[in-house]
């Protein structure tokens, strides 16, 4: 990796990924925008440097449902000194927040928890019915 | 010489064309301010403008999202995202150059009584399902963006209190059927439905004083 700090312009581009779904940036930033997170609350999420979200919203960004999802995700994690299991569940967030938007409810904190629930692992209620 | 045989970047297009999550990333870390540089060479009157810098990212990004497009044999990645920036340099003076020459001219509709008085006439007009056709071309510019913000005879009615530079919040209130509502609800809704419609001109490109929106 590049250990220097990000460029002016590198920070720039970073920034206008936010709206470009190809890139990590814009999940990130949704992931952001649904739990109200500076970037350094982000960093702490991803237990990375806040030095090196430039650069990991310049990824691209891996498709959930892809037979790639976990060789990427590790891949950028590991890259960026992140943990790949947090990302992985940030991305898996965002993309249940997605489909719920998609079909019309708002991005509120709520409904990010709602959103969490639904895509949990219903153990628990397994659990429970024994 | 062919632009293959020395381009020092056809190992991330290769990456990106393989969809190497990285690829993107490490493409921006070697490429942004060599592409900088030159587009500052092509546009020195704008050195330190941000019209630069957000037109050479996006041209990075915007590669990075279509490698395809980059056709190797005929020149060089930094020679191909230079035009590219460059090219999206000229869109935004373009755009900026439109953009003061219609706030130019609405700031002359509004210095002028007699044409404020023919676009407020022509949004009431249109609230009321008429048309009229406005002589003077410019004021028949605008109106067709205001026309375009009117979605119910009481936008048509309120867009011309706007215009008309009116401030009172119990004028507006009238407009809206809120005036039983008691004056702090009255002032909320006054301002949400002002904000909308203030939203909803911007986006068409009819920038309001400050002063007729508060």
């Amino acid at each position: 990796m590049n250990d220097k700090p990000p460029s002016r312009l590198l920070q720039r581009a970073a920034e206008r990924t936010s709206e470009r779904v190809f890139f990590l940036g814009s999940s990130l930033a949704s992931f952001q925008e649904a739990r109200g997170i500076d970037d350094s609350e982000l960093a702490r999420v991803l237990h990375c440097d806040q030095e090196n979200l430039a650069r990991l919203r310049l990824c691209r960004r891996p498709d959930v449902d892809g037979a790639a999802f976990q060789v990427e995700v590790r891949a950028i994690a590991e890259r960026f000194h992140a943990s790949d299991l947090s990302l992985a569940q940030l991305l898996r967030e965002v993309a249940a927040i997605d489909a719920m938007r998609e079909a019309g409810q708002p991005r509120t904190a709520g409904f990010l928890m709602a959103a969490r629930e639904r895509r949990r692992p219903r153990r628990g209620r397994h659990r429970d019915s024994q | 010489m062919n632009p293959e045989l020395t381009d020092p970047y056809l190992p991330i297009h290769q990456r990106l064309l393989e969809r190497d999550p990285l690829a993107p990333s490490d493409l921006a870390d070697a490429i942004l301010d060599q592409v900088l540089v030159r587009v500052r060479k092509i546009f020195p009157e704008l050195a330190h403008e941000t019209i630069l810098d957000d037109s050479v990212a996006d041209a990075v990004l915007g590669y990075a999202e279509r490698p395809h497009k980059f056709d190797p044999s005929r020149l060089s990645l930094l020679s191909y995202l230079t035009m590219s920036a460059r090219g999206d340099v000229l869109n935004a003076l373009d755009a900026r150059k439109r953009r003061r020459r219609r706030e130019v001219s609405l700031e002359l509709v509004e210095e002028s009584p007699a044409a404020r008085k023919r676009l407020s006439d022509h949004a009431n007009t249109v609230a009321a399902a008429d048309e009229t056709v406005v002589e003077q071309a410019e004021i028949v510019r605008i109106s067709a963006h205001i026309e375009a913000a009117i979605r119910s005879p009481m936008d048509g009615r309120v867009i011309h209190l706007l215009i008309d530079g009116e401030r009172r919040t119990e004028v507006f209130a009238d407009v809206l059927g809120v005036r039983d509502l008691d004056p702090a609800a009255q002032r909320r809704t006054v301002k949400q439905y002002k904000d909308r419609i203030k939203k909803r001109l911007e986006r068409l490109g009819v920038p309001l004083d400050e002063r007729q929106t508060t």
